[in-house]
């Protein structure tokens, strides 16, 4: 936020002359408080002073509008759009998985899990780690569903993993039709399989028999009470949840009745998760820490990922390290090509990239090497660490690989986030 | 009079739903309360002047895309409570610069405004409590959106003037939401002129500077 430099020492001096009376104010805080606007909101049909959004569920008086007289919500106004036409979706013709590759004997056990719990009509949480192959363990439900003739959907918060998704499961389903809905592609909203991002779900009122939804810690989704409330309308049979760290919210919701929680600690090819080592050091050695890695990994040819806490910190740490090292580049998501970025990145066009969580989910990379900068700061906790930390040694042609939490001291979350990936090591 | 003012009650912001903090620069100033200040200043308001056809006005914002998305969510999603977010948190300045003026809303099509509910340009400009005069008509249904270049220069020939209305040696403000090409102003200065206003100033939320990439897309789009 910019203010005007005019004003500023008028300003400063201004709210620091209001702090005592302001001290004055808050004591009345306290009087007036029964008072404040929820008295002058009282529905005029009804007469009662509380409201409760149709769509949203909201109840809380100051996401509350009046226009004309009439009462509406504001807090979910700008989900508003075309809806699907439920007389234009078709019954699935044909129901046939190609998988193109055979999955091991845990993942066909828990597959199965899966698809027997949906015909009894539970619903599943799936808590796996971080490059166990959670795509491919729904490929049986959503089979069986679909010979059903029942409706499909896939919810994901991110927009490029959509579209990357979609792909991979129009190669499986090759006989059916996925469609891919998300922000600036919503013309067709009809199909057999429905692979959406979560801001689209208002389309969808009571539509799904199945509805999976992947990576529900990710950011848009994550504690936002309108999406959630959205997801539960959309709903009409019952869900699937995927994900490697859930909330205590999540896990608390599935001890009750009817829903069931289903775990997988090892990763396809059976490898250890690799354990992440701290590296605690101050001011301009972060620096020389950072140099002398990327000269290794340049000369073994491995590729790196920097992942930085903000974008102010990526522009900044770049232009320090592109004086050493050249032949890297910065990602985050005020630049509008990085889609080209990757893709040259992963051709081998860079030997580093420095980045912001928008990599943290849904990269796949042969060698992958993970440093983590700054990794005290604020919006680090557990499970972002546990999620950045999974991206290294996905593939079983290199299964190992090296995961560096770079900070000046030592938090809850980097602690907690080493004890989780030791536990589910010890499962092996 | 001081202690009625200290014991005000919790204001919400009306833009981010957060609570106004009280004693901050504004509200020294405006009795608009329920705007906090990081939502002014995250619009960057720049007085800026400009002239059409040697007419002089002024727009407060630039077209960023905060103020962008804050249009988007009043005018298209109807978020009828963000009226008083663009033009309150300034009433004092502007209404001692236009005392005695009489406010002219560019129009929009009528049946339009019947399925909103309300006319958006005219709710915003109604806290100034300035006399407004809807002497311009709109006879066309006409979508500037889909329009190109050339053919937005002719919009003033949509518009009438409406009789009942005598606007002879008066001052007059014309007001609208965003100013693109500033076609439409050219065509309603000119009927105003016709009929006998002694002062035209105009006033504009927001003039969207286009650029030559800009012209030249809008030169291509031809009607859908």
């Amino acid at each position: 936020m910019q203010k005007p430099p005019k004003f500023r020492w008028l300003f400063i001096f201004l709210n620091y002359f209001s702090f005592f009376i302001n001290n004055y104010r808050y004591c009345l805080r306290y009087i007036g408080k029964e008072g404040t606007c929820i008295d002058k909101i009282i529905n005029p049909i009804t007469k009662v002073k509380s409201f409760i959004c149709p769509v949203c569920g909201n109840q809380d008086p100051r996401y509350l509008g009046c226009k004309n007289g009439q009462i509406y919500c504001r807090r979910c106004i700008s989900f508003k759009g075309e809806e699907v036409d439920l007389s234009l979706s078709k019954p699935p013709q044909n129901y046939e998985a190609i998988i193109s590759y055979p999955l091991s004997k845990e993942q066909e056990r828990i597959a199965n899990e899966v698809k027997e719990s949906y015909i009894n009509g539970f619903n599943t949480l799936i808590y796996a780690v971080c490059g166990a192959g959670k795509t491919e363990l729904v490929f049986k439900v959503i089979e069986y569903a679909l010979s059903k003739k029942e409706r499909v959907g896939f919810a994901i918060p991110r927009k490029d993993v959509v579209i990357e998704l979609a792909v991979r499961l129009a190669k499986t389903f090759k006989n059916n039709l996925v469609t891919n809905v998300y922000g600036g592609n919503s013309s067709l909203l009809n199909g057999d399989i429905i692979v959406l991002t979560t801001h689209q779900l208002y389309r969808y009122h009571e539509y799904f028999d199945l509805l999976i939804m992947d990576e529900i810690d990710a950011f848009p989704y994550k504690d936002n009470p309108v999406l959630l409330q959205m997801f539960k309308k959309s709903v009409k049979g019952h869900y699937v949840l995927m994900s490697a760290t859930p909330s205590e919210s999540v896990l608390k919701e599935f001890k009750g009745k009817k829903h069931k929680i289903l775990t997988l600690f090892t990763r396809y090819h059976m490898h250890p998760l690799p354990e992440p080592e701290i590296v605690i050091s101050y001011g301009l050695t972060k620096y020389f820490f950072l140099i002398k890695k990327i000269k290794e990994y340049q000369h073994q040819s491995k590729p790196l990922f920097i992942f930085v806490p903000t974008i102010d910190e990526c522009e900044y740490l770049y232009s320090v390290l592109k004086r050493f090292c050249s032949g890297g580049n910065r990602v985050h998501s005020k630049i509008e090509n990085r889609q080209e970025i990757i893709d040259d990145f992963r051709k081998e066009k860079y030997s580093f990239l420095v980045t912001t969580a928008v990599l943290e989910r849904g990269v796949t990379l042969k060698n992958l090497q993970v440093i983590i900068y700054h990794s005290d700061h604020a919006i680090y906790n557990a499970a972002a660490l546990i999620q950045i930390s999974g991206r290294v040694g996905r593939l079983s042609d290199a299964p190992t690989g090296d995961v560096y939490f770079l900070a000046s001291k030592k938090t809850k979350g980097m602690v907690d986030a080493i004890q989780k990936i030791k536990e589910t090591n010890s499962h092996l | 009079m001081l202690f009625k003012k200290l014991r005000k009650q919790i204001h919400t912001c009306k833009s981010c739903f957060s609570d106004v903090k009280d004693g901050s620069f504004h509200s020294l100033f405006s009795d608009e309360k329920n705007i906090c200040d990081d939502c002014i200043y995250e619009g960057k308001p720049i007085f800026r002047e400009f002239r059409i056809n040697e007419i002089s006005g002024i727009s407060i914002y630039d077209y960023n895309s905060y103020i962008r998305t804050k249009m988007f969510t009043y005018k298209i999603c109807e978020d009828y409570e963000l009226k008083d977010f663009f033009l309150a948190p300034y009433k004092l300045e502007i209404k001692l610069r236009y005392f005695n003026y009489i406010i002219v809303p560019i129009p929009s099509f009528k049946e339009d405004d019947l399925e909103r509910g309300y006319n958006h340009v005219v709710e915003i400009f109604k806290c100034l409590k300035l006399k407004i005069y809807y002497c311009l008509i709109k006879t066309k249904n006409v979508k500037q959106k889909l329009l190109n270049y050339e053919e937005r220069q002719h919009i003033g020939e949509c518009m009438e003037f409406n009789k009942e209305f005598d606007i002879k040696n008066k001052k007059i403000l014309l007001v609208d939401d965003v100013i693109t090409t500033g076609a439409s102003m050219k065509g309603a200065i000119k009927i105003l002129k016709e009929n006998g206003a002694k002062i035209i100033e105009i006033l504009s939320i927001c003039k969207r500077e286009l650029s030559e990439e800009e012209k030249k897309a809008l030169k291509n789009i031809s009607i859908l």
